[in-house]
């Protein structure tokens, strides 16, 4: 067991410490094995996920995002460098074993075909927030609705409360006042590839590292269900949103019509 | 509604969200920060040197003289709606500061002939003193409570017995989300301005 000492993690430990509860005992020892891999994995996307909020908190300050705002960004690095250890923790606790992370690559800041920094920094802030993180709260949720867990549940109610911050950075950047029309329609142009990029690598993880046949109530929903969470985050949240932010969704919606990512359309 | 009720999250990611960016429309421009509460108060004028509704048709907030006497029965159709020059327009209208609450008003349009603009959170309307509004003595303790906003009004506002974190338990990271009156203290604060 490694110490911990942040303070996140002392006020996590308030509710005592992150330990296997009957669900994890009742799991056959190869469920456990692949449920603790996932587990460790999600604890170096989250550290990848980290470095890309220190990269996005710069840009939104070139940006001229609100204060409110680069709060949450500047939040946002901590909050994820917590969830690795928070998801590495989990996979201890499956593992029964201690775990650690193999790092990934270093990400890379997205870039967009486009001239203005402007949109530039908000298409970085649209793609990672608006968009990947509203996804992430739309398949945390889906996961804490049937988790059995308890460590689980500790965890995923710990991750979704932040995505739910994250998230919000990304609209709150487009309902800048910063935008002007004309970068609102250049949004609007590059949000099919944006959407594309973001639902792929949701699915695309359930295809390759992310076996159908887990024991539910872990974590990790079924391949049906993450596609019906993505379609449900797409249908009910992201396209609205982008309406209520005044971006214009006819591309968007064209793209979801084609049933881009397997699905019929609506 | 969703398998997973997606639908509740709109509000909680974009709406909430999309707030952060401020009020980019003409109603963000035209009040004058009141010297207590700053731009967007919820004391900024609405339309200095006029008060009641001297317009016929639907009233409308530039028709009160601050935004917070603006009072509707609904305020997504606007019925129901007139001026109350009683209204308070600030936390140090009520008994206690934590009474004052007011609702999210709508965005009005721009001006035909004014540049695009945003207004995705209206300013703070209809607001009053409620005695059963939270405050700091109804948790076990006053640090353990924690709202969501203070600056111009507490908003969303609760007791977090969870949040029993003390200053010995992280000396160097303690915090309170207010200092005076004293509430909302932990480990790190969690506070949006």
């Amino acid at each position: 067991m490694r110490p911990v000492s942040s303070p996140r993690w002392t006020r996590f430990l308030h509710g005592g410490p992150l330990v296997e509860d009957d669900a994890v005992r009742a799991l056959s020892r190869e469920a456990r094995r692949v449920l603790g891999q996932i587990w460790r994995r999600r604890a170096a996307q989250e550290l990848c996920t980290s470095a890309l909020f220190a990269q996005l908190d710069a840009e939104l300050r070139l940006f001229g995002a609100a204060p409110e705002v680069l709060e949450l960004s500047a939040r946002a690095i901590v909050d994820e460098a917590f969830h690795s250890e928070l998801c590495l923790r989990l996979a201890e606790v499956y593992l029964a074993e201690p775990a650690v992370i193999e790092p990934l690559p270093e990400p890379a800041a997205p870039t967009f075909p486009v001239c203005s920094p402007r949109v530039q920094r908000a298409l970085f802030a649209v793609l990672h927030c608006a968009v990947n993180e509203t996804l992430a709260v739309n398949y945390l949720s889906a996961c804490l609705a049937e988790v059995q867990s308890d460590a689980a549940q500790r965890v995923l109610k710990e991750l979704l409360a932040d995505e739910v911050r994250h998230a919000r950075i990304g609209w709150a950047v487009l309902a800048s006042p910063e935008l002007t029309a004309q970068d609102r329609d250049t949004i609007a142009r590059f949000m099919p590839a944006l959407l594309d990029v973001c639902v792929g690598a949701w699915l695309a993880d359930t295809q390759t590292e992310y076996p159908d046949d887990l024991p539910r109530g872990h974590g990790c929903i079924s391949h049906v269900g993450i596609a019906r969470a993505v379609a449900e985050s797409l249908d009910a949240v992201i396209l609205p949103g982008l309406r209520h932010v005044q971006i214009d969704t006819t591309a968007a919606s064209s793209w979801l019509q084609r049933g881009a990512f397997g699905r019929a359309p609506p | 509604m969703g398998h997973f009720g997606a639908e509740r999250w709109f509000h909680t990611l974009v709406v909430m969200g999309a707030s952060l960016a401020g009020c980019g429309g003409t109603l963000a421009k035209e009040p004058t920060p009141s010297p207590e509460l700053g731009g967007g108060g919820a004391g900024g004028r609405a339309n200095a040197g006029r008060s009641g509704l001297g317009t016929a048709g639907a009233p409308r907030i530039s028709d009160c003289a601050f935004a917070a006497q603006f009072v509707c029965q609904d305020y997504k159709t606007l019925t129901g709606c007139r001026c109350d020059p009683s209204a308070p327009l600030d936390k140090s209208a009520c008994a206690s500061p934590f009474d004052f609450v007011c609702d999210d008003g709508p965005c009005e349009p721009p001006p035909e002939n004014s540049a695009p603009s945003l207004c995705t959170a209206g300013p703070a309307v209809g607001c009053r003193c409620d005695p059963q509004a939270p405050r700091p003595e109804d948790c076990a303790t006053p640090e353990q409570f924690f709202c969501n906003t203070i600056t111009n009004r507490y908003i969303d506002c609760a007791c977090a017995p969870a949040s029993s974190s003390t200053a010995e338990s992280c000396p160097d990271e303690f915090c309170c989300q207010s200092a005076n009156p004293r509430f909302g203290c932990g480990c790190d604060c969690i506070l949006i301005r």
